[in-house]
């Protein structure tokens, strides 16, 4: 037996509910699409209850979905609205809140405690400076920094071609670099 | 100058290159020709230095909490019409009258209130109420059936001789105690080890299959006596280590009971302070509340002189140490949902573990189940067994204070 096998055989009962196919893709696509959420909401909580719900969305339309092999793009579409939905109805309020314990869990630890602090503050306003983006730029960063996609596969989720994202991604980033630039001269 | 898309093309190689995905060896760090270029360049190096790591038990939970709902719409019958065909299943609610939405949330409500009330009412909780609930394993889990729990465990040592060990766990537990089957994964599904417990008169206690790793080439097998050994080691002991070490055999302290069962280890917390309090021990019992708002309890143990057994080449070794656990239980089924524990030995090692529980099933004992209760072990394993007499000089030897020779119930305390 293939140790993905041994896995598999050892989902609890409940999963059992799901079929083969879509533990799979869950299993294969979990940590990139709560990357992918993450980078946009303020704390794990959120990020965890939004997932489960771009899983849900994605079982009640796996007849809907496309072939093995392009499902993840298929999945990501569908993170993507969930996170805009997010915050339709949370407004931009709880991006800002964050916490530096939030941002802690977030960031590698240094040696020295004081770099450590240092590293959480920028962190903090960079991640807070993402929330305040448009969403496609957000959209666009976490695909790339978050979930770690490469041109390609970004233009395969938002159905644009890979020299258009990588003009976006520059835009992107030079949009963040605003609003990082006017937090800090507000601060 | 570059052109825009240009400039672009070497952001997004750049970005590719800095989180590990198509790198390139050409990939442009710092250019030092255009201010704004290496800005945007800085900027992506910061973004790439987050990590976004999900909390540990996050995958699991998030897959069970899925597959319930999953199990809810599948069970819900399909309607048709133009709903379902554009928004999946719909239940047999959309078509309840109007009175029916109101009727249930009055009722929730009703039902609500009164758990609140009867909480208020909750008599004070003792170790005796705990150690009585603790037998509705019998009841919750009937003959024909297994209890099959999931548990992840994190296991590390300080100074730290071995890696830290995370290991997905899988035991079966019938109800009557009589037996119990554990088995460790690595996070790739590799199996690490493999226990079995079987009551005496079934079998001679525990064995544990040690798959062949970097320490154990091999594999190994650990043979553990059983408790009828254990009692009549203790016979042929002399008083001094008999009086100190039979309080701890009394309550299974060190005899393969199956150690991976909750009613086992929660009657021996709470029968501590129910039955032999000593002054080395302390147990605290609070009211905690689940992680998904149900009831709970924390018990935290500290012992300040708990054996620490340990193989030193081929013969056991007894060494004193601090014990100090705390569990986190639900309410409803007494069984642990997390626990952290950990021994300080005199020496300055430490050996903690963690484990968190992730599922809990009874399932039908078929031939799947059953198979667990077998330990399977390639021919030519070697076998590690220790005598009843060799673990209770071992406990001893712990029990025994440093400046002192003999054994006596006082010098232990």
């Amino acid at each position: 037996m293939e140790a993905a096998d041994v896995v598999l055989a050892h989902v609890p009962a409940e999963a059992e509910a799901l079929n083969h196919d879509f533990v799979t893709l869950y299993r294969g696509t979990f940590r990139e699409v709560y990357a992918f959420v993450r980078a946009q909401v303020a704390d794990a909580a959120t990020a965890e209850e939004l997932v489960s719900g771009i899983y849900l969305k994605a079982y009640r339309h796996r007849q809907a979905a496309p072939p093995q092999g392009r499902q993840r793009f298929w999945l990501f579409r569908i993170a993507g609205t969930a996170v805009i939905d997010h915050y339709r109805t949370e407004g931009r309020r709880r991006a800002a809140t964050l916490s530096l314990e939030d941002i802690g869990e977030l960031t590698a630890a240094g040696q020295d405690p004081e770099q450590r602090l240092l590293e959480r503050e920028r962190m903090g306003r960079l991640l807070t400076a993402l929330g305040e983006l448009e969403a496609r730029d957000r959209e666009l960063l976490a695909l790339k920094f978050a979930s770690h996609h490469s041109n390609q596969e970004i233009g395969e989720v938002l159905r644009v071609s890979p020299a258009a994202v990588a003009m976006r991604l520059m835009r992107a980033l030079r949009h963040l670099r605003r609003r990082l630039g006017a937090s800090e001269s507000r601060s | 100058m570059r052109t825009r898309r240009g400039r672009a093309r070497l952001i997004s190689e750049y970005v590719d290159a800095r989180i590990g995905r198509h790198a390139r060896a050409d990939a442009p760090e710092a250019t030092g020709q255009d201010r704004d270029f290496d800005g945007l360049l800085d900027l992506a190096r910061e973004l790439s230095r987050l990590e976004f790591e999900p909390p540990r038990g996050a995958e699991q939970a998030v897959l069970q909490r899925l597959a319930r709902e999953a199990a809810r719409l599948d069970d819900a019958p399909v309607t048709s019409g133009w709903w379902p065909a554009w928004f999946g299943r719909t239940t047999e609610q959309d078509r309840l009258p109007f009175w029916q939405p109101l009727l249930t949330t009055t009722l929730a409500l009703l039902v609500l209130a009164s758990t609140l009330w009867l909480g208020t009412l909750e008599a004070p909780l003792t170790a005796g109420d705990l150690l009585a609930r603790v037998d509705r394993l019998d009841a919750m889990v009937s003959p024909g059936e297994v209890l099959h729990r999931t548990v992840r465990t994190r296991f590390r040592t300080s100074p730290a001789t071995v890696p830290v060990m995370q290991t997905t766990v899988h035991e079966w537990l019938d109800g009557a105690g009589t037996r119990s089957a554990a088995y460790g994964y690595d996070d790739a599904g590799h199996p690490i080890w493999g226990q079995v417990h079987l009551v005496e008169g079934a079998s001679t206690g525990s064995r544990m299959y040690l798959h062949p790793s970097a320490l154990h080439p091999q594999g190994t097998v650990v043979e553990r006596p059983s408790a009828r050994e254990f009692a009549e080691a203790l016979t042929r002991e002399p008083p001094a280590v008999r009086e100190a070490v039979e309080p701890i055999l009394r309550r299974r302290q060190v005899v393969p009971e199956p150690i991976w069962s909750d009613r086992w280890e929660n009657r021996l917390l709470l029968g501590i302070e129910s039955r032999e309090p000593r002054p080395e021990k302390s147990i605290e019992i609070a009211p905690w509340t689940t992680p998904a708002g149900g009831r709970g309890y924390r018990l935290r143990l500290v012992d300040r002189l708990r054996p620490w057994i340990e193989w030193r080449g081929t013969a056991l070794a007894g060494v004193p140490a601090v014990f100090e656990r705390v569990r986190y239980i639900d309410a409803r089924a007494y069984l642990t949902l997390r626990e952290t524990a950990e021994y300080r030995l005199p020496d300055g090692r430490v050996f903690a573990y963690e484990r968190e529980m992730l599922d809990s099933e009874r399932v039908p004992l078929d031939g799947h189940a059953e198979a667990w209760f077998r330990l399977e072990v390639p021919a030519g394993t070697p076998v590690r067994r220790a005598s009843a007499e060799e673990e209770l000089r071992a406990l001893a030897d712990a029990l025994r204070p440093p400046d002192k020779s003999t054994h006596t119930r006082e010098n232990v305390r």
